[in-house]
């Protein structure tokens, strides 16, 4: 009886090589998904001024972004906070610290926000948008 | 032969472990119509910039009464409105909506709540002088509308800054669906454009903030599918104090003081942008029962939050809602 050979050897090499790229790739993609390390996202008229990975931080970052309405931003490992604004109402210093994913903070005075992003363990839980 | 199917095999291993990818969004946020918007668009490609362009042009030239440029400020000027205006089905249907609230909203409360100047740079309690010779020029029926025409009364003034967010919610949705967007969500301040359903399969997810708190505390979430607009109005909004006492910025037009109605706050979700926003004002100065019947009227889902922190809400919204914090009672009106 002849025996039947499916792949040659050339055949199971691609496989092989296949299947390390695929593992590669797999590797970096879900390692990116374990990555919840958190983002604290400053922008400036709708336009990202700076981004700082939080859980790098060792000490506190303070960012002062100059403008008609002066705003002071502090970075911490836990947490984000608008420190101090030059705007009258100060509802942006009152907003408080964020420490989680999809919290805001905004200086309408100042056209300033303050975000925390990319927080994956919270992703699901996190409301799309608020109302009130 | 038996190679090609290697190939393919291979192939299709590969994209099986790497094609997982997520949906495309786009999120973008600017400053329109005096507050903070941010969009979040599924997508191939991004829109974000079409729709804050729309928002920018009807703020500018159609809503505005302080833009030079705009339709209002035209009315208020001339006391003259033609029918082929954008604004003109605004007022009408906002006149429609005060009618049916027996003036709760009132599109002509400009006169004193410019004394008022909430927010602004001039923001100061006005004595009761000031704000009776201005209430003389304030009532919805200062207003008269035909086929052809707004006019008002000599001293009547527009200012449409109750239901700008929600009209602003209405246009972003025409440019979803102009675009073909797939999914998006879009708050224009406390209003917010939720415009089919979530790629993910899940229900939209509102954050209802908590009347005590900042913007990030929720005092509740309401699940929702696509197609519905939110808007709230509370008493925590645009307040200052004076000798101890707090004022906010929901006036009453029949006294143009702050309202008093044992309310914290209303939540109304409806298909109609305007109405949502026009209906959170007008059932926040009616209080819990005229509030709620007027809603109803309207058909639309309604969330009450009360001085004694009870939370009252329409039976077609109590299976959407899950309590935050659960110091506040939920209740079926």
């Amino acid at each position: 009886m002849e025996k039947i050979k499916l792949f040659k050897v050339t055949d199971l090499l691609i496989i092989l090589a296949a299947a390390i790229v695929s593992i590669i790739f797999a590797f970096v993609w879900f390692s990116g998904q374990d990555d919840t390390g958190r983002l604290a996202v400053i922008e400036v008229d709708g336009q990202v001024y700076k981004t700082i990975n939080m859980d790098s931080l060792e000490e506190d970052i303070k960012v002062q972004i100059d403008g008609d309405v002066s705003v002071t931003v502090v970075v911490s490992h836990d947490s984000a906070y608008i420190e101090r604004s030059d705007c009258k109402d100060k509802i942006c210093v009152n907003t408080g610290k964020l420490n989680r994913a999809g919290q805001v903070s905004v200086c309408l005075p100042a056209r300033v926000s303050l975000s925390i992003t990319q927080d994956n363990t919270d992703d699901d839980n996190l409301p799309d948008a608020v109302t009130g | 032969m038996k190679r090609l199917i290697s190939v393919i095999l291979s192939v299709a291993l590969t994209l099986s472990l790497t094609g997982c990818n997520k949906d495309d969004s786009f999120t973008a946020t600017s400053y329109l119509m005096g507050t903070f918007v941010s969009s979040t668009v599924y997508a191939k490609e991004d829109c974000s910039s079409d729709i804050f362009t729309a928002l920018s042009s009807q703020e500018n030239d159609v809503l505005s009464w302080r833009s030079e440029q705009s339709e209002i400020y035209e009315l208020n000027q001339t006391g003259k409105l033609n029918s082929d205006a954008k604004a003109y089905s605004y007022i009408e249907q906002c006149l429609e909506i005060a009618k049916r609230s027996n003036g709760a909203l009132d599109i002509t409360i400009l006169p004193v709540s410019r004394l008022w100047d909430f927010g602004g740079e001039n923001e100061r309690l006005p004595s009761q002088s000031e704000i009776d010779e201005q209430l003389a020029f304030v009532g919805y029926d200062n207003i008269s509308i035909t086929a052809e025409e707004i006019s008002l009364l000599q001293g009547c003034q527009i200012e449409l800054g109750a239901v700008g967010k929600g009209i602003a919610c209405d246009v972003a949705r025409e440019i979803c669906k102009q675009e073909n967007v797939e999914a998006a969500v879009v708050s224009v301040g406390g209003s917010v454009m939720l415009y089919g359903n979530k790629p993910s399969g899940d229900k939209w997810k509102i954050s209802v903030r908590h009347p005590d708190g900042s913007m990030n505390d929720s005092l509740a979430y309401i699940l929702l599918d696509g197609g519905y607009n939110i808007s709230t109005s509370g008493d925590y909004e645009k307040t200052f104090e004076k000798d101890g006492k707090t004022y906010h910025h929901i006036l009453d037009a029949s006294t143009g003081y702050p309202v008093n109605s044992g309310l914290k706050s209303v939540t109304i979700v409806s298909e109609d942008g305007l109405l949502s926003d026009a209906l959170s004002t007008a059932c926040y100065v009616l209080g819990l029962d005229k509030g709620m019947e007027l809603a109803q009227s309207y058909g639309a889902m309604a969330l009450f939050v009360l001085d004694d922190n009870s939370v009252y809400v329409t039976n077609d919204l109590y299976d959407s809602v899950q309590m935050v914090d659960t110091g506040y009672t939920l209740n079926i009106y």
